[in-house]
């Protein structure tokens, strides 16, 4: 480990660095699947889950992560956990006091004391609790493994409860005992246990009913101002990340395809991919739904172990041209903050949601 | 075969009725009035459905809006007589205007009888959520398909499967040809959706009940799914029934709603009006407690307060009195709203638009005639 700081790391050096409003980032991140085939296991290609991932978590901000089903949101969020291993790439955490370490090089003994700073909040509040142990169980078990004392536990637990909206006293109950949106509770406490820096929810609030989902919002939020806390929301809802986030970054078949503040990347998107994605959204307003304009998507998500060749989007994308099927973009850098993979970003005159009151 | 000549299904009283008798409106397909499906549980009896009322119009789609535990998906499943023991149907009409102008009650068929099984697939058919719970993972979709189709109508194997594969190419599946001979697990979520939509489709069926067919994919795909829906609609003037818990799909594809909490329907009415003028305390909170795109900056979400009690848990009076803002001391918690007409095919049931009055003396004049 270097003990250089950030400050005084020299660009060209191998020392990693990050701004200093940072707190994570990905460098060139990749997580590929080996694919085995035949009697004799042969290799016979990868799925390439996540696959050249650039992007940074700023101290304090929700950075929403969308994309349909398959497009490597989950797996970036587990391997800056460190549930996976990264087949390649950083993963840069600058530490509280700004020393800057490789989470992606890191082995399971180095890894402990950042276990506590990178939390996760699971999606399903059913099979993320162990149902042989009692609530104050599975909150303080990582504190007992970060070696609290016994007393303090406790103590901490029922701390924990209250913040989430839980009663202390069940503390000796067991998960059967408590709804969806109750053991999603628990799923937050316990994530919140070590006092982390940054929180990876994993489509946290997309198991719940309509009525428990905004409780929960509105929970993640009030404990995200109480203790300066940093999400990384990975969602499917498009409304809910718009209604969380501050950032949103957009993955398409394990790419990130763009990045931009929330009313930019709403209000106005970049890219195609995007675009369609904003307009497949079903609007609560039946006024609205007879305004659609855009054409929807049409076709197959492409497949990760075999995509398609140039920009992986463009068989389904409505402005495709002969340039998008043979050169594959690269994220760039845009006016204003914003990323995009697209050769035709700055031509394209693409359709956002208009802001409503 | 001793057990079943033992229990009594169906219940008593002729189930095809006259329709003047019917006394069915002729803009509707459906008409369910005051329906009770029950479960009996070694725990005590489960009211899933306890008193649903409304009508499915002929060549429109109605959404039924809920929560989970409000009884949308048994309601569904009665519609067909397919609610598994220790349920039962324990009172109520469903009264279906056949192909032939014939109306029955569903409620009053034997769920096993082939009354009931010559309406399933043919009058009434049914989209469900999990593609891969209701399509056989042995069987290519070709085969499922052609099995519903013979199973109605009397076809040779190659009319049938010609029949199939026209199926498959209304529901927009790539290569139907060729797809006709796939199994379930060579399909992508969407494609196995469209596979089913083509096998509940084949018979022509005058009603599809959709429970939250849409609810497993990704938003891109179910924007296609209900494009298609729509579609087919038009075309061939089928009414459908669209279960879901997303108002926004609601508001995308149904002409009526009935929005749904604890087994009762607590609102019905067009679309536009049911979002724009929203009369029951549930709906309005409901409407309000969702993020919506376009709402910028920040800001807190208006929760409901608490959450859906269970169903063998259900609460005096109205069944939302504990979570509802306008909560009526005294009134709410004792006197169930019944489902108040307050306009063209506009009903609510709220104690806020009855007359507390009437109802307080009716209850009271009930329980004194019990004693």
């Amino acid at each position: 480990m270097s003990e250089t700081t950030p400050q005084t790391a020299m660009a060209g050096t191998t020392e990693p660095t990050l701004d200093t409003d940072e707190l994570l980032r990905l460098e060139s991140l990749c997580v590929h699947f080996p694919i085995y085939k035949g009697l004799l296991r042969r290799h016979a290609g990868d799925v390439r889950a996540v696959d050249d991932v650039h992007l940074s978590v700023k101290k304090g901000e929700v950075l929403g992560l969308v994309g349909e089903s398959g497009c490597g949101k989950t797996t970036t969020g587990r391997s800056i956990v460190r549930i996976l291993k990264p087949t390649s790439g950083k993963i840069l955490y600058q530490e509280e006091h700004g020393k800057v370490v490789d989470l992606a090089q890191l082995n399971d003994r180095q890894l402990f004391k950042y276990r506590a700073d990178i939390r996760m909040v699971f999606q399903d509040p059913f099979s993320s609790l162990n149902p042989r142990l009692t609530v104050g169980d599975i909150i303080g078990e990582v504190l007992e493994i970060q070696g609290w004392r016994k007393s303090d536990i406790n103590d901490r637990v029922r701390y924990l409860l209250e913040k989430v909206g839980l009663r202390p006293e069940y503390v000796g109950r067991f998960p059967h005992a408590f709804s969806g949106g109750e053991r999603q509770r628990i799923g937050i406490a316990r994530s919140l246990a070590t006092n982390p820096r940054l929180v990876v929810a994993d489509e946290s609030v997309s198991a719940l009913d309509v009525s428990i989902q905004a409780q929960t919002i509105n929970l993640l939020q009030d404990l995200q101002e109480e203790f300066g806390l940093t999400y990384l929301f990975v969602a499917h809802d498009l409304s809910v990340v718009e209604h969380i986030s501050d950032r949103v970054a957009v993955m398409y078949v394990g790419k990130i395809v763009e990045v931009a503040d929330k009313d930019s990347l709403f209000g106005s998107p970049k890219h195609p991919y995007t675009e369609a994605l904003l307009h497949s959204v079903p609007k609560p307003d039946p006024k609205r739904r007879r305004l659609g304009t855009v054409p929807k998507l049409k076709g197959e998500v492409a497949d990760p172990a075999n995509p398609p060749r140039g920009c992986y989007f463009h068989p389904r994308c409505p402005y495709a041209q002969d340039k998008c099927r043979v050169e594959r973009p690269a994220l760039r850098a845009l006016p204003g903050g914003r990323q995009v993979a697209c050769h035709f970003a700055e031509e394209l005159d693409l359709e956002g949601i208009p802001a409503v009151e | 075969m001793l057990l079943r000549k033992k229990i009594q299904y169906g219940r008593p009283g002729s189930a095809i009725l006259d329709a003047d008798a019917a006394g069915m409106r002729p803009e509707n397909l459906v008409e369910v009035r005051n329906l009770q499906t029950h479960f009996f549980t070694d725990r005590g009896i489960v009211k899933a459905v306890d008193g649903v009322s409304f009508a499915v119009p002929k060549g429109k789609t109605i959404g039924i809006v809920g929560e989970s535990g409000s009884g949308k998906s048994i309601t569904a499943r009665s519609l067909m007589s397919l609610i598994d023991p220790p349920g039962r149907i324990v009172s109520g009409e469903i009264l279906l205007e056949r192909q032939d102008g014939q109306i029955v009650d569903i409620a009053r068929l034997d769920p096993f009888g082939s009354e009931i099984r010559a309406i399933r697939g043919a009058d009434i058919a049914l989209i469900f959520q999990e593609p891969m719970a209701a399509l056989s993972p042995v069987h290519t979709i070709g085969n499922q398909i052609i099995e519903m189709i013979q199973i109605h109508e009397d076809l040779d194997d190659k009319a049938a499967r010609d029949k199939a594969i026209d199926m498959l190419r209304r529901v927009d599946m790539p290569k139907a040809e060729q797809r006709i001979d796939a199994y379930t697990f060579e399909l992508s979520g969407g494609m196995r959706q469209r596979a089913m939509i083509a096998m509940a489709l084949a018979c022509r069926p005058r009603l599809v009940i959709a429970d939250e067919p849409t609810t497993a994919l990704d938003v891109t795909t179910q924007a296609t799914i209900l494009d298609l829906l729509r579609e087919l609609q038009s075309r061939d003037e089928m009414s459908v029934m669209f279960i879901t818990h997303d108002l926004g799909v609601v508001a995308e594809i149904a002409d009526e709603v009935a929005v749904m909490y604890l087994g009762r329907v607590v609102e019905r009415g067009p679309v536009d009006d049911i979002f724009e003028q929203p009369m029951h305390p549930y709906t309005r909170a409901l409407i309000r407690s969702i993020p919506k795109l376009g709402v910028r900056g920040r800001h807190r979400l208006e929760a409901i307060s608490g959450m859906v009690p269970h169903p063998s848990n259900r609460p005096q009076g109205c069944p939302f009195h504990d979570r509802c803002p306008e909560f009526m001391p005294g009134v709410c918690d004792r006197i169930v709203p019944p489902l108040e007409k307050i306009g063209e095919r506009r009903d609510v049931s709220c104690l806020l638009h009855s007359d507390v009055e009437a109802l307080k003396a009716a209850s009271e004049q009930e329980t004194t005639s019990d004693e």
